[in-house]
């Protein structure tokens, strides 16, 4: 609707010809009524009265007119922008409450959205199911490729069944005259038939291609185009570890990756990967279970046949290959982004994740409906002449619910704004992990119709959430209690809606601090914890011996030279040789142990955790030596084996004895190892693994391709690390990762809790500043409607240390009541996600007593700033100006 | 004059329908004529004749002209429209119906 000059002419004319109709009728009567024999002027008057009470017949007449509803609405909505901006600073401080809060949650959601909800940007996704495997012993887990091919090549219930490793791999690239480092992808030659998956250029792998071994690979868009976007780049070749790969296709924008988070550079076949890699087990071994299958259902499949299906062929590879299959049963899920084992996760994460925002946004709204409490007070007089003038209570809710709707849409479409720029950034970006090194990311978190769908839902809840309460309360305007005067004075109910909004406020900001305390608490723990080993001064670098192209001959004796290196470097005191770092999250390898002689009862043989390492591994890592010896010059490869043992293993299989001089049989039974010594315990994988029994093998007996080279420093081993990566650049080889310290790799080890920690901080900080300003404005307001009351109680003779005693014993009982219930709630929240922190009772006091404590000092300290003010002012300016 | 009885609540729509089914007629006339064929016993309100037709012409069962009355003055007709006839049988089948009912109920109870 608009004023423009047409609209407005029509309007008149419209009136217009109401009022000669009316006009016509009325003398049409007066002529009856003459005729009737009535004196003229008497004839006009009855002709009048007949028609009725003129005015409310024509405003009768104009509610028919079309558009009339839109017009009162924009009339409301007109109305109501003036009524905000005049009030400008209250209405900004709302819009700014309610768009912060709103960011936030469009936020949230759209990472739920495109973590949860979101299929897949393929052909039919609905038709699209993922297949892993379940035994006794794991819930989830993945399948073999010789079962992949048994289920592809057997079913009758899908039109093809794809297969790809979840995970990525990074390694150096040469293009043309280019050298960069690419991310690769290895998947089933069917993978993108399956998926329905066209090229934007080329073509993708076919069919047959797993057999074929042709070294093709097709590149994905973000990495065509890194490389030039060359249009006629099909047919040039990469080379990837001195394989010439021939360049097939690429890839759709819109397919990233087999992984979900993470761009592909490259997509290589299986058979290709088992090639390059040289692991041809990956493709023959039943026992390595790498891959995930997507398969598509045939258009006149059921779930139920498929399952049946499954399940069918599940039993015969298990009575087949009972070693590897037994009692393996393969299920199908729907497809999502993320693979079946991490969804559960996902969804808790993102669950609490959107809880709390949601908590946020509903400090938010109580501080818009408080602000709209307060706008409504100074307007008491316009709602009194709105009733007098006869309005309805329907008509001034309308009015007062248009009002808050502006401020919603407004902070609604700032919040979706204000959202958009980080998400659209953090879409596509390249983000350097720790350790792993520059990766790029790709996470489509742009909006799409389900995440306006769900702002719109919210920006009405908000809207409701924020607005009946006050519009319903300041709508009912008591005429008698204001033509005494009686309002002007505190104690109407409205004090006690405003009291309970800051109670939730408090209650809820206590409760998103006790999860800031939770996670930092838990994160003190976890550093808490004694890995076993010292991690002061410890640096490493990591060498592929594969890549570098060695052989075991070339590869043992490159373990001589960098020792004789690493001995020869300024300032270090201790080297060794391990596989890999402590902490990685990865189990490194584990065996089955065979005890002899009288040890438990013969009969069980527990599956123990391992790692090959040198003589030197204790020493530099500073892990102490209880028993025995650690590996010497007299071990080598050509003498009997021998391991070293944790005291958690010596104590749990030989309690009260010395195990150091026994031997065990590992792996299938045939490998005798001696025990020469006891080491004491210590973090493995996790820090907030438990105390386990674990084995230390003697690197020289088990050699590895993959090597790390960990030196102790004298001073911060910061300054060795350019050292270290180019002792191994002189020996010709290469590094897998770039070199760290001991403390960044266990930092990294701690990156899902610093992150949810930082994440939940910020939207505790979000939560603490939007209640402060709702505390802030609650208690100015209820001071300001009081003034009248300070006054006369000043002029009894009340002193200002009085009258603040006053307000902040107010202010305490509210604030410790919304302080008790946030307690209470982060005790149950407590007590629900208990499992995701490390070390945390159920009624954590040491996170519940400083917060509370913390709180409490917050809302005191806010409401001496908000009550000040009005106690030193003037009481004759207060009991005037009330 | 006989004792008036005022008009039905939502049975004024189904008289003025009615009345223009004859001919075009402008808003006094139309009062005018309900009142005589119901030999002055329906004595409608003229005041809320003009908002009844007002909703009628928004609803499309009837549409207004300006034309000249019988006494040469600029007044304005309303005339049925097709789906004005159309709702005029509906609204007098519903009628029927419904006199029927009540006569009914009326004679046995």
């Amino acid at each position: 609707m608009t004023n423009s000059p047409r609209w407005f002419s029509r309007k008149k004319k419209w009136e217009q010809e109401m009022n000669d109709e009316l006009r016509f009728h009325i003398e049409r009567q007066t002529a009856e009524n003459i005729a009737a024999g009535l004196p003229p002027k008497e004839a006009r008057r009855q002709a009048v009265l007949q028609l009725g009470a003129l005015e409310g017949l024509k405003e009768d007449c104009r509610e028919q007119r079309s558009g009339f509803r839109l017009e009162s609405l924009y009339a409301d909505v007109r109305f109501g922008l003036r009524m905000l901006l005049k009030n400008w600073r209250l209405t900004s401080v709302a819009v700014f409450s309610l768009a912060v809060a709103m960011s936030v949650s469009v936020a949230g959601l759209s990472v739920f959205n495109a973590v949860l909800l979101r299929p897949p940007a393929v052909a039919a996704p609905d038709r699209l199911v993922t297949i892993y495997t379940r035994s006794p012993a794991d819930e989830f887990e993945n399948v073999s490729y010789p079962d992949y091919k048994y289920y592809r090549d057997n079913n009758r219930v899908f039109s093809g069944v794809g297969a790809f490793p979840n995970s990525i791999l990074k390694f150096d690239m040469t293009f043309g005259d280019r050298d960069d480092s690419a991310t690769i992808s290895a998947l089933s030659d069917n993978y993108f038939a399956v998926m329905g998956i066209r090229p934007a250029l080329g073509q993708m792998f076919v069919p047959g291609d797993d057999d074929k071994k042709t070294p093709g690979a097709v590149l994905s868009y973000s990495c065509w185009k890194r490389w030039g976007g060359d249009p006629g780049i099909i047919g040039k070749t990469l080379t990837l570890r001195r394989h010439r790969l021939t360049i097939l296709g690429v890839a759709p924008q819109n397919f990233p990756g087999t992984v979900f988070g993470f761009a592909s550079d490259v997509f290589i076949t299986l058979a290709t990967a088992a090639d390059i890699f040289q692991d041809p087990g990956s493709l023959t071994d039943r026992a390595q279970r790498g891959l995930l299958l997507v398969a598509r259902l045939k258009q006149d499949a059921t779930q139920q046949q498929a399952r049946a299906e499954l399940q069918t062929l599940s039993g015969q590879l298990a009575s087949a290959f009972p070693q590897a299959d037994k009692d393996r049963v393969a299920v199908f899920t729907n497809i999502s982004v993320l693979p079946p084992d991490s969804r559960s996760t996902a969804a808790l994460i993102s669950g609490v994740l959107i809880l709390i925002v949601l908590l946020v946004l509903l400090i938010a709204c109580a501080n818009v409906a408080n602000l709209l409490l307060g706008l409504a007070a100074g307007r008491r007089q316009e709602v009194l002449i709105r009733v007098a003038l006869g309005a309805t209570r329907g008509r001034l809710l309308r009015q007062l619910l248009t009002e808050t709707a502006i401020l919603c849409a407004a902070s609604g479409i700032a919040g979706f704004l204000i959202a958009m720029v980080p998400l659209v950034k953090l879409s596509h970006f390249n983000a350097t992990l720790p350790v792993l090194g520059a990766f790029e990311l790709a996470a489509n978190f742009r909006a799409d119709g389900t995440v306006l769908a769900m702002t719109l839902g919210l920006i009405f809840i908000a809207g409701l959430a924020a607005g009946l309460a006050p519009a319903l309360n300041s709508s009912k305007p008591n005429l008698a209690a204001a033509m005494t005067g009686e309002i002007a004075v505190g104690g109407t109910r409205k004090g006690v809606l405003r009291n309970a909004l800051v109670v939730i406020q408090v209650a809820v900001c206590t409760l998103v601090i006790v999860g800031v305390g939770l996670c930092l608490r838990s994160l003190h723990n976890l550093r808490a914890v004694n890995p076993g080993f010292t991690a002061r001064n410890i640096a490493a670098v990591m060498v592929d011996m594969q890549e570098s192209g060695y052989s075991e001959a070339q590869g043992r004796k490159f373990y001589e030279d960098i020792r004789r290196e690493a001995s020869q470097l300024y300032g270090v005191e201790s080297f060794c040789l391990a596989p890999a770092l402590p902490l990685g999250g990865n189990e490194w390898s584990a065996d089955e142990v065979h005890f002899t002689g009288a040890v438990g009862d013969g009969q069980q043989h527990p599956k123990i955790a391992y790692s090959p390492v040198d003589g030197n591994y204790f020493a530099t890592l500073g892990i102490p030596l209880l028993s025995g010896r650690t590996f010497g010059p007299s071990d080598s490869d050509k003498s009997p084996e021998v391991v070293v043992i944790n005291h958690k293993m010596a104590e749990t299989y030989w309690p009260g004895a010395d195990p150091v001089g026994t031997q065990v049989r590992v792996g299938d039974g045939s490998q005798m190892m001696t025990i020469i010594g006891v080491v004491g315990d210590g973090k493995y994988t996790d820090l907030d693994e438990p105390t386990r029994p674990y084995m230390y093998y003697n690197l020289v007996q088990h050699y590895q391709t993959g090597i790390a080279l960990i030196v102790r420093t004298q001073g911060n081993p910061r300054q060795w690390l350019g050292p270290l990566a180019q002792t191994v650049r002189k020996l010709g080889a290469k590094t897998v990762l770039v070199p760290v310290t001991l403390d960044e790799w266990m930092r990294f080890t701690l990156f899902v809790p610093i992150l949810t920690l930082e994440v939940v901080s910020g939207l505790g900080a979000f939560a603490l500043l939007l209640a402060a300003v709702g505390l802030y404005g609650a208690i100015f307001h209820s001071v300001n409607e009081r003034k009248k009351e300070i006054g006369i109680r000043v002029a009894l003779g009340a002193l200002p240390s009085h009258l603040l005693r006053l307000f902040l014993g107010q202010t305490a009982i509210i604030s410790g009541l919304g302080v008790l219930i946030g307690l209470l709630l982060g005790i149950a929240a407590t007590i629900i996600f208990n499992s995701q922190f490390y070390g945390i009772g159920p009624v954590e006091l040491r996170v519940l007593i400083p917060v509370a404590l913390f709180m409490l000092l917050i809302s005191t300290a806010i409401a001496y700033a908000a009550a000040r003010p009005w106690i030193n002012g003037s009481p004759m300016d207060a009991v005037r100006h009330a | 004059m006989s004792p008036a009885v005022e008009v039905l609540q939502g049975t004024l729509d189904l008289l003025i329908l009615k009345t223009l089914a004859l001919e075009p007629m402008h808003g006094w006339g139309i009062a005018q004529r309900i009142q005589q064929v119901s030999r002055d016993i329906l004595q409608i309100q003229q005041g809320s004749l003009y908002p009844a037709l007002y909703r009628l012409e928004r609803k499309k069962w009837i549409r207004a002209e300006w034309g000249a009355s019988e006494n040469n003055r600029r007044a304005k007709f309303y005339a049925l429209t097709k789906t004005g006839r159309q709702q005029l049988e509906k609204e007098m089948a519903d009628w029927k119906q419904m006199s029927t009912a009540v006569a009914l109920i009326l004679q046995c109870v």
